[in-house]
């Protein structure tokens, strides 16, 4: 098997494939809460990320309960 | 690894057993993948919550040998620039994003996962303070692959000198 280097181009590729994911996770929390806090459903939350409102819900719905964004009229 | 009950610091967390030892850098690992904004608690989270930990062995070993927080902190910063670099997101202009942090990370991630399971056992079994926390921290820094060890090159860190110096 070859030597593989940590700094190794491959290397580089794979770890901005992890770079981009933890990217990718703190846009989609900016956005979910901007989104509600902007007067969106969590169902219109939903299906502009083309997720199940069950999913979005049960991952933000514990951040985003203490930010202080009115979420009792969002059960829509 | 010890046969102690799942650590009940989270549904998520409990999935995967602690040794009882490890529990209280558990959750401290936690707090540091939350302050770096990480989707999981991963073995760079690990090594920060030993070198933050005063009271630590492991960690005043480390820090003697060159590895404060502070220094794995910016070496990770530097890890992280450099990957972005390699999807095309120029070093600094990576954006920032604000929002509410997650309420725990989403569990262990596999780089701790992978750590656990090669946790050499009668570490795990040896009631010397901080025995167990040693052989993390070295299996940590063992690792041939992945953001830890590119971290410590970017930052020209040798990791050997700091095996070395972890288990002398």
């Amino acid at each position: 098997m070859a030597t593989v280097g940590a700094l190794d181009p491959e290397a580089d590729k794979l770890a901005a494939v992890v770079a981009l994911r933890e990217l990718a996770d703190q846009l989609e929390d900016a956005a979910v809460e901007q989104a509600l806090a902007a007067g969106w459903s969590w169902t219109e939350v939903a299906q502009a990320l083309g997720v199940t409102r069950q999913a979005v819900h049960k991952k933000h719905l514990g951040r985003v309960a203490g930010t202080g964004i009115d979420l009792r009229r969002r059960n829509g | 690894m010890s046969p102690e009950p799942a650590s009940t610091f989270g549904a998520e967390m409990a999935e995967l057993a602690l040794p009882r030892q490890l529990r209280e850098l558990g959750l401290r690992a936690s707090v540091e993948a939350r302050r770096r904004r990480a989707g999981a608690v991963e073995a760079e989270h690990v090594l920060l919550a030993i070198l933050a930990d005063p009271a630590s062995i492991a960690g005043a070993r480390l820090t003697a040998a060159g590895l404060g927080y502070e220094v794995l902190s910016a070496a990770l910063d530097g890890e992280r620039e450099r990957s972005l670099s390699a999807a095309g997101i120029a070093a600094g202009n990576a954006p920032r994003f604000t929002a509410a942090p997650r309420v725990i990370p989403r569990g262990w991630g596999a780089s701790v996962r992978d750590l656990l399971r090669r946790a050499d056992k009668p570490a795990a079994r040896d009631g010397r303070p901080g025995a167990l926390e040693l052989e993390l921290a070295a299996a940590i820094l063992r690792a041939e692959l992945g953001t830890v060890p590119r971290a410590l090159l970017v930052a020209g860190v040798e990791r050997a000198a700091l095996i070395e110096a972890l288990l002398p």
